[in-house]
């Protein structure tokens, strides 16, 4: 009798993850789905850091306008993204903003830095497989690089590769 | 060659003869294990494992993500199987190993998605959620300590890193952080149902609960030592109510239930609350007095748990308790309480308990001894 009240029990404890991580799966597809796609220059590439493993450290190249202090500020900041030409350019704007484009730093994990002097820079990092690492650290040295992300609705600025092309 | 040294000590003891060793023999022997070739299997196993890793670690950003995702989906899948399967036919260790996979891959699956998705937040996060989708599979279908530690150890960390994360005082945040700290306490109390549960898991966990709430009681018994104001006391308390619902459903499970001897229930688990909530729960300033107080807790809460152990013959246990006293005592000796004189006085006393658990202890074992003889 106990075998029989635990055994249903069972099967839907072992379903359970895997409906949840299903879900989850297609709820993330289904924000990519609505995704734009965007082409960013970067910059200022450290190919190696030995100590968190194979990632490429870059800093978005983007034209940014806005204040910067808006993001070292209590309630911090997102960028409203646009493209012009050939160029993208990062508006800084307060979170309240409405925007086309807006991106979430945190949640797209760029990192913002600024000193007396120095202009805003935001930068974050990929992962580059050590297959693909020495290929890549050969394009950069020789051809300007750029980052393909796709940006959701959420904000969230997802880096898919870095490519010369 | 342990057994032939028993064997021949036996036979020259006119223990057994001759025949009944030989028969001994063979009966361990047909029982035997190559446990050198397994354990050879299994490092070549773990190789292997490893290697295809490394393998797909180094092409991972050439992997299509919808190839890693089907590809790990397929994996959780065919664990989830196996386990049912082998769970229905009673091959325990292969239903272990694949509960254990699949818990493993559930944990892979989160940081996969995270990885691809690009998803950030605290790993504690990550690790409640898998706490929350791999850990009902392990509470019902573990059988062996393989996953009471796996469970166990999961929510510690994973409540514990929460609780070290979040900061701020609002009632929210204190009363997660309250949930953390009891969570050793959840554990146990989740042993004492064993009609739901198998007999090793509750074991591991009991354990396990145990052994961290003993542990936590006696280094927090430290604060005695700095100063507890009115505001810090009254965070404590709010923390301390979790503790206190988790001890009180652990004692009514456990008196319901034989799983432990009676005499040990209020020691083991009121008697760390009781020690904790006066260490924390009461302001106090940093002086002499408070760390006589601090060391009497202390003591008395030890001295419960061995008078506890002593009386359901928990050799173990009382000899744990006596060793976290004397510890405790030999601290003192290194603290040097205000004076030389006071420092005396708590070595006194110190010692003195310790002989009088000792002769407690000699006289229980022989007065069950006798009752023995007797019957």
């Amino acid at each position: 009798m106990k075998k029989m009240m635990k055994r249903p029990l069972f099967a839907l404890a072992l379903a359970l993850p895997v409906v949840v991580l299903g879900l989850m799966i297609g709820l993330h597809q289904q924000a990519l789905s609505t995704a734009t796609d965007w082409r960013i220059p970067i910059s200022g590439y450290d190919p190696r850091d030995p100590l968190r493993g194979h990632y490429l450290r870059f800093a978005y190249d983007w034209q940014v306008q806005g204040d910067a202090a808006l993001c070292t500020s209590s309630t911090g900041c997102i960028l409203c993204l646009h493209q012009s030409d050939d160029n993208v350019i990062a508006q800084i704007s307060s979170p309240e903003t409405q925007c086309l484009n807006p991106v979430d730093l945190k949640a797209s994990s760029i990192r913002f830095s600024t000193g007396p002097g120095s202009p805003a820079r935001f930068s974050s990092r990929i992962f580059v497989s050590e297959a693909s690492a020495p290929a890549l650290e050969q394009a950069l040295q020789n051809k300007p690089g750029f980052l393909v992300a796709h940006l959701a609705k959420d904000g969230r600025l997802i880096s898919r590769r870095v490519t010369t092309d | 060659m342990a057994l032939e040294q028993k064997l021949a000590k036996w036979v020259a003891a006119d223990l057994i003869d001759a025949k009944t060793a030989d028969e001994i023999r063979a009966h361990e022997h047909a029982r035997g294990r190559p446990v050198l070739l397994w354990a050879i299997a299994a490092l070549g196993l773990l190789a292997v494992a490893l290697g295809i890793i490394l393998m797909i670690s180094a092409n991972w950003d050439r992997i299509p993500a919808f190839v890693k995702l089907g590809a790990h989906f397929a994996m959780l899948l065919a664990a989830a199987l196996t386990c049912w399967r082998a769970n229905i036919s009673g091959r325990r260790w292969e239903s272990e190993a694949a509960l254990f996979i699949f818990s493993a891959l559930t944990l892979g699956g989160i940081a996969l998605q995270s990885q691809v998705y690009q998803l950030v937040g605290p790993s504690w996060q990550a690790l409640l959620v898998w706490m929350a989708l791999a850990g009902p599979a392990m509470l019902l279908g573990g059988r062996t300590r393989l996953i009471g530690i796996t469970f166990s150890l999961g929510l510690i960390v994973a409540m514990t890193a929460m609780a070290t994360s979040i900061r701020g005082d609002t009632p929210t945040i204190l009363l997660s952080q309250g949930l953390a700290m009891a969570s050793p306490v959840i554990l146990v109390l989740l042993s004492f149902l064993r009609k739901q549960l198998s007999t090793a898991m509750c074991l591991t966990m009991r354990e396990t609960g145990f052994n961290i709430i003993l542990l936590g009681a006696s280094l927090a018994h430290f604060a005695w030592a700095d100063a507890i104001s009115s505001s810090q006391a009254l965070d404590m308390l709010l923390r301390l109510t979790p503790v206190a619902l988790a001890v009180a459903g652990a004692l009514w499970l456990a008196w319901r239930s034989d799983a432990l001897p009676k005499s040990l229930l209020l020691p083991m688990l009121l008697g760390p609350f009781a020690a904790l909530f006066l260490t924390v729960g009461i302001p106090h300033a940093d002086g002499s007095l408070s760390r006589f107080i601090g060391v009497a807790v202390y003591g008395a809460m030890w001295a419960a748990i061995a008078w506890g152990a002593a009386r359901s013959a928990s050799s173990v246990l009382f000899a744990i308790a006596i060793g976290a006293i004397a510890v405790r005592i030999f601290i003192i000796y290194l603290e040097l309480f205000g004076s030389l004189a006071q420092t005396g006085v708590m070595l006194f006393a110190g010692g003195l308990l310790l002989v009088a658990l000792a002769w407690g202890w000699r006289a229980l074992v022989r007065t069950a001894r006798m009752g023995k003889a007797k019957s």
